[in-house]
This record gives structure tokens, sequence and C-alpha cells, in this order.
């Protein structure tokens, strides 16, 4: 317990996390509550203000439907956050179960596991993810399952180094001795230990899931109309970009503060629970 | 070193048979019939039939995939499924401009982040420093699409500096360079963001080292200190992640070159895959993968260069 308490002290004095935080916060207050801060109705078409620019009665502007963007960005956090999570998710599951399993039991196991992590590598992400989808029929659930099936592999590789350097540990021969068997063991003795790694890769890939669901969206396999999803707003707006400049400015900007949000969240929750581990690619 | 490339050439066979594998499965994920998608739902039965059998999609998976493989050893990769041509001669029009843009991407992408990562780290802490760095988080932050989008917005539409969209010719002459310059630089500024922040914390690092005080106290210039000791050194981590960048900077060039209409491979890969034209989205995604593969190990090369003490038996 005191070991959490120590670690909540130094995110306390971390401004860079707790920048983060506040506007992961923000994020989520708009998501739940955006009935009731969005001024319009994100899906109301109003013929009389097609392309109105930005404005005191409409913030943002509106589209070409005449629906107010501002009110669309809102009910977009929910799409983006949702998006985030069941992503990543997806990745957590499948390459935390293939590392652990790899790492623990080595051998063939281990080498069959990152081979196929080898092979997923070679493939470009986004280019696999982009077939999936496309295949799959696109829309916002085939998104996520083809983000989720794709980026696993880094999980399994980050996941398998950490367990072979933990597996070695007294503590581990200890439960083994005292006859737990492998799957409690790899519960309840290796996976917490490898957890302050995971927490920051995590944090890390909700906002680039994201921005990878968004770029899906923009090239039309994402979220279908009239869905209030901050890349098919892009799209709208790439479209109207001498007419009204607006449609697709402000959906991006929404994009740019939720994936640097996560970023110094994931950015300060490393410096707290990896003091000594360098920041490599991401 | 001919037999480290042999090898690491030989290693390239077992991935390229599971990526392709991998690839040839996808069809199975669409729902429904591919032919009566291609057809639409108006066709009539007989004739879905025949292109079933036509395109081979009545036979079994194992024996579609080993026909494949057979014809892709042969650089056969099928017909388009939409228009009907052939995908190896479809990729080969297309491939080049793919090529020369990634390419410029990553030239500026190296070019700029290693000379900002060292003025940085050389400058800890002044103001340079923190425009350099509060920049490179931003950038990081943004996604590529959009600030194509505000770039063409901005420099095409309001100041008319750049061309909005296409390709003007090869990147010699002064109309293909003038059409390159926005999707090159916005492809090209995510890599200047995470590796400059690389090239910065690893200068930081190696100023501290002793062999950097050795060689000031030798009485060697800073610029010396600092070019051939420091940076040289700092460059390794920087390369090694932007070979790791690779196959993310090709993800991207699909989205840059819809944005811009780049005849390349990408926006081809966006059409097949609307299309769902498959032996075009297999002969697209298997190209992207041999040329990460490549430049992985040019890439692994290229450090011979940089670090002598590197040598591969």
């Amino acid at each position: 317990m005191s070991s959490r308490h120590k670690a909540l002290k130094r995110l306390s004095k971390n401004k860079l996390a707790i920048a983060g935080l506040l506007i992961v916060v923000f994020l989520v207050i708009l998501a739940v509550f955006s009935p009731f801060i969005a001024p319009y109705n994100p899906l109301k078409q109003n013929y009389d203000a097609l392309f109105s620019s930005p404005s005191s009665e409409y913030w943002l502007g509106t589209d070409m439907y005449g629906r107010d963007v501002l009110s669309r960005i809102i009910y977009g956090t929910k799409y983006a956050l949702l998006i985030g999570v069941a992503v990543v998710t997806i990745q957590v599951t499948i390459g935390v179960s293939l590392g652990l399993v790899a790492g623990y039991y080595g051998g063939i196991t281990e080498s069959a596991i990152m081979r196929i992590t080898d092979m997923m590598l070679a493939i470009p992400a986004m280019v696999l993810a982009l077939a999936i989808a496309g295949f799959l029929g696109g829309g916002l659930r085939n998104v996520i399952i083809a983000l989720g099936a794709v980026g696993w592999r880094d999980y399994t590789r980050l996941v398998r180094g950490e367990v072979l350097s933990v597996k070695e540990e007294p503590y581990i021969e200890a439960a083994r001795a005292s006859g737990g068997s492998n799957l409690h063991i790899i519960l309840h003795h290796v996976l917490p230990n490898v957890s302050a790694s995971l927490i920051v890769y995590i944090t890390l890939s909700i906002p680039s899931a994201i921005l990878w669901a968004a770029a899906l969206s923009f090239l039309g396999l994402g979220a279908q109309p009239p869905t209030p999803e901050w890349g098919s707003m892009l799209a709208d707006g790439r479209s109207f970009l001498r007419r009204a400049w607006w449609i697709g400015t402000f959906p991006g900007l929404a994009i740019m503060f939720t994936v640097l949000g996560f970023n110094f969240l994931g950015d300060g929750l490393n410096d707290i629970l990896n003091p000594k581990t360098q920041r490599a690619s991401r | 070193m001919t037999k480290y490339i042999v090898r690491r050439l030989l290693m390239v066979i077992p991935i390229l048979l599971g990526v392709t594998f991998i690839v040839s499965s996808l069809i199975y994920l669409t729902p429904g019939d591919p032919a009566s998608v291609i057809l639409g739902p108006n066709a009539r039965e007989e004739v879905v039939q025949q292109l079933r059998e036509k395109l081979d999609l009545d036979k079994p998976f194992l024996v579609r995939y080993l026909k494949w493989l057979w014809n892709a050893l042969r650089a056969d990769l099928g017909r388009s499924w939409q228009r009907n041509e052939k995908v190896s001669n479809m990729l080969a029009d297309r491939a080049p401009a793919s090529i020369e843009l990634a390419l410029f991407a990553a030239i500026i992408g190296l070019g700029l982040s290693i000379p900002i990562g060292a003025i940085a780290a050389v400058y800890r802490n002044s103001i340079i420093d923190h425009v350099f760095m509060l920049f490179a988080l931003f950038w990081i932050s943004m996604p590529s699409f959009w600030l194509a989008i505000v770039a063409i917005l901005i420099l095409s539409l309001q100041l008319h500096l750049l061309p909005i969209s296409g390709r003007g010719g090869p990147f010699w002459t002064l109309n293909g360079l003038r059409h390159l310059i926005l999707p090159a630089f916005a492809m090209g500024i995510r890599q200047v963001a995470v590796l400059s922040r690389l090239t910065r914390t690893k200068m930081l690092e190696i100023l501290g080292e002793d062999f950097i005080g050795t060689a000031r106290s030798k009485g060697l210039s800073e610029r010396t200190v600092i070019f051939r000791h420091a940076l040289r050194n700092a460059m390794i981590p920087t390369i090694t992640v932007f070979g790791l960048q690779i196959p993310g900077l090709f993800g991207l060039s699909v989205v840059i070159e819809t944005v811009f209409s780049w005849p390349g491979i990408g926006r081809l890969l966006v059409d097949a895959v609307l299309k769902r034209d498959f032996p075009l989205v297999q002969g697209i995604v298997v190209l992207y993968t041999v040329m990460v593969i490549l430049i992985n190990l040019l890439v692994d090369l290229l450090y011979v260069y940089i670090d002598p003490r590197i040598k591969y038996e």
C-alpha cells in the first residue's frame, strides 16, 4: 500500500502528468454529459444556417447541413474515448496473454508466438488495419476490431521481455516450490511485476488508437454519416475546404487536444513508474 | 559482410510466406460472397457462379493460396477484379511515386530531427530548446492528415504558394518538386517530432560521459567534440528508431497520398479496399511488406558506416 501511496505523491508533483490527467478527466466529463453541455442537437440539420461561419450563435460554425460543429465535436468525444479504450482492450487481451505465455513457457511455444509476432511487425499496421476493416465491411465496430487485431504485437514483445527478466527471480522459484500452478504464478506473481511498463504503454496506446481510427474514418471506412465522429467530420471538412475552413479545422484540434492529454499523462506516468527507463520510440 | 546480407535475405523467405498466408486469408473476412459483391445485388445467379469459378473462389483456401504463390514467384500477381489490369503492372506504374514521397519524407525526418535534437541538447534549457521541444510535443499529437489539410488551406488556397494536390512529374523537375513539398513535409514532420526528442535525450546523455570530458581536456574545439564525438554516437539510437518507424511511415503514406491525390500505391490501396478488389489489395500489402523488410536491411547496414565498432559476421 505504501508504494502506491508514494506513487500517488510523485504523481501530484509531476506537472505534466497532472495536466494530462486534467485533460483526460475533462474529456470524460464532456463524453458523459454531452447532452447537457452541447448547445444543439448534433444531428439536427438546419437549412437556414448552412456553412455559417463561427459566430456568437454557432461558436465553431455549422457544416454543410447546418449542423452545429461545436455540438458535434462534444458528442464526438464519446466516440473517440470509446474507440481508444475498446481498441486497447483488445490489443492488451491478445498481446499480454501471448506475451505471458511465450515468456513463461519458453521453448517451441515461445518461438512460434514470436515468429508470428515478427511477421505481423513486417506488415505496416495501418495498411493491414485498412485491409481488415475494409474486408469486414467498414463501420466503427470493424475499425475497432481491425486496430485491435493489428496492434497487439507490441504488447507481446514488451510483456515477453519483462517476463523473461522476472522469471528467474527468487520469489517465482518460491511460488513454484510451494506448489502454485502455472496459471496462478502467471496471474499473481508475474503479471503484477510487469504492470508498471504496461500501464505506461496502455496510456500511450490509447491516443495512437484514436489517431488511427480517425484516419480510417477519414478514409471513409470508419464511422458512417451522420455519426459525429471526428475523423469523418474532418473528411467533410476536406470536401468544403475552400468554402468553410471551420468544418475540418476544429475536429482536428479536438483530436490533437485529446491525444496531447493522453501523451502528457503517459509521459508523466513513465517518469513516475519507470524512473530509469528511456522513452524510446512510439 | 556478403555472408551476413545473404543470411538476412534468406530469413526474409519465411516471413514473406507467413505474411502472404495471412493476407490471403483476409478474403474470408468479407461477409457474404465476393463475387456477388463485385457484380452487385441485381446480378443473375449463373453469372455470379461463372465469376466465382473464374476467380477460383470455389476452390479451397490452400489451393488458391498455393496457386497465387506459384504465380507470384513468376512476378504474376493476378488481375485486378475491378479494372481487369495486371496487378503487377499497376504496382509498377504507381510504386515510383510512393517511393519518391516516402524517400523525401524520410530525408526531411532524419535531416531535420538530428540537427534540431542536437541544437536543443547543446543549448539545453534555453529558449530554443523549449520552443523546439514544445513544437515536437504538439506535432506528435497532431493528426498528420489534419496538418496536411491546414497546410493546403493556408499555403495553397490562401497564399497560392504551392499546388493543392497531384503529382507534377518526377522530383528533379521544378513542377514535380513544387508538388512534392507539401505531402513530403506533412508525412515527414511526425518523424521530426519523434526523432528530435530522442536525439536530444541521447545527446544529453552522451555529453555527460567521461570521454567527452577527455576530448575537451585534450583541447579539441567544441565543434569537433560535438560533431565528431557526441553527435555521431547520439545518431545510432536515432537511426534504430527511424528503422522501427518505417512501417508507420508507409501507413501514414496511405492517408497522405489520399489527402493530396498523390498517384501512389497508398491511394490505390484505399480505392482497392473500398471496392474489395482482393488481388490488388493482396499485391499492395505484399509490396509494402517487401519494402519494409528491404529498408530495415539497409538501416542495419547503415550502422556499419556510422559506428565502426559494429561488424557483421
